[in-house]
């Protein structure tokens, strides 16, 4: 039998309260409030990945932050995909400039934006393996796409992108104090993992915290840990 | 085929790799911005227009996928219009 590998989060102190890592193929929500950096934090895990072992491929699918303003944020957080080792890609693919443009051709309405989404990334990923990838938002989605029996269409986008055979980090949006981690409440069953990122008022600082709420086939800690970000990268306060 | 056929088929086949059926929507948009829809496009057109369709796909994707996609088609093009 094949042994399962596993991937880090790079998170320093984090990755040794999940017993291996996340399993390789897994597909991890990543949750949290405006503001808990959840798209930093999945960024800098595909950073991480390619910067360490020096080959691979991340996609990262943005549908609502610009390409332009995506890359010039994580450059300021010291994370240039161009400084990246020869052998690595990072491509992230901006779709809030396509819904801009096909709005502007007024056909926005009959468009099957998971199936456009869907396609060419299996097309991709029939070229190059891809390693991870990221999608960023599910609520961005949500927003656009025709989500009429929200549990069938998730659960088919999820296998879709298990196929793929990479590790899967999907964005998804929470209110403050949410125990939530979706829209649906169903996210949180057909995802492998789901990493929260919580924010907490402590006096005049509102702090950022982190747990790895489920992660399937790993023993893992589900307390929740003071998570801070520097230059270096991201670290937690371990108790 | 004519040569228009021909080169769009190509540039849409491209794109369609990229954002799959909305390539021909794409590039139409790019033929209306240009004022160039509904017109038989000369070769200095053709470059006009995988110019535009250039820096959309840089945004879209960045420059490698960008410049790609443009040398191919300026490639093409050529080709075609030296015949």
């Amino acid at each position: 039998m094949k042994m399962a590998e596993y991937l880090k989060t790079y998170v320093e102190g984090l990755d040794q309260k999940i017993e291996r890592g996340i399993p390789k193929g897994h597909i991890v929500l990543v949750s949290g409030p405006t503001g808990s950096m959840k798209s930093t934090l999945t960024y800098y895990m595909g950073y991480r990945y390619l910067q360490n072992n020096k080959k691979g491929n991340v996609v990262y699918i943005s549908l609502e932050q610009s390409r332009e303003s995506l890359i010039r944020q994580m450059v300021s957080l010291n994370m240039d995909i161009e400084k990246l080792p020869k052998g690595t890609e990072f491509n992230v693919f901006d779709w809030g400039l396509v819904r801009k443009m096909v709005k502007e051709s007024g056909t926005y309405e009959n468009v099957d934006w998971i199936k456009a989404i869907e396609t060419p990334v299996r097309e991709y990923a029939r070229e190059k393996k891809i390693d991870i990838l990221i999608l960023d938002s599910l609520q961005a989605l949500y927003a656009i796409a025709q989500m009429e029996n929200p549990r069938n269409q998730l659960f088919f986008l999820f296998e879709t992108m298990r196929e793929l055979g990479g590790t899967v980090f999907i964005i998804s949006e929470a209110g403050y104090n949410s125990m939530s981690f979706g829209t649906y409440d169903v996210e949180g069953f057909l995802a492998d993992g789901i990493i929260h990122l919580s924010m907490e008022r402590v006096g005049r600082t509102l702090g950022r915290y982190i747990s790895v709420v489920k992660m399937r086939g790993v023993k893992h800690s589900t307390d929740y840990y003071p998570l801070l970000v520097d230059q270096r990268g991201f670290r937690i306060v371990s108790h | 085929m004519d040569l228009d056929a021909k080169i769009e088929i190509e540039l849409k086949k491209k794109l369609e790799k990229l954002i799959d059926g909305l390539s021909s929507t794409i590039v139409e948009l790019h033929k209306k911005r240009l004022g160039l829809s509904g017109k038989d496009l000369s070769r200095d057109d053709y470059i006009l227009l995988l110019q535009d369709i250039r820096e959309s796909i840089e945004r879209f994707a960045g420059p490698k996928i960008a410049d790609e996609i443009y040398d191919d088609m300026v490639k093409l093009v050529n080709e075609e219009y030296a015949r």
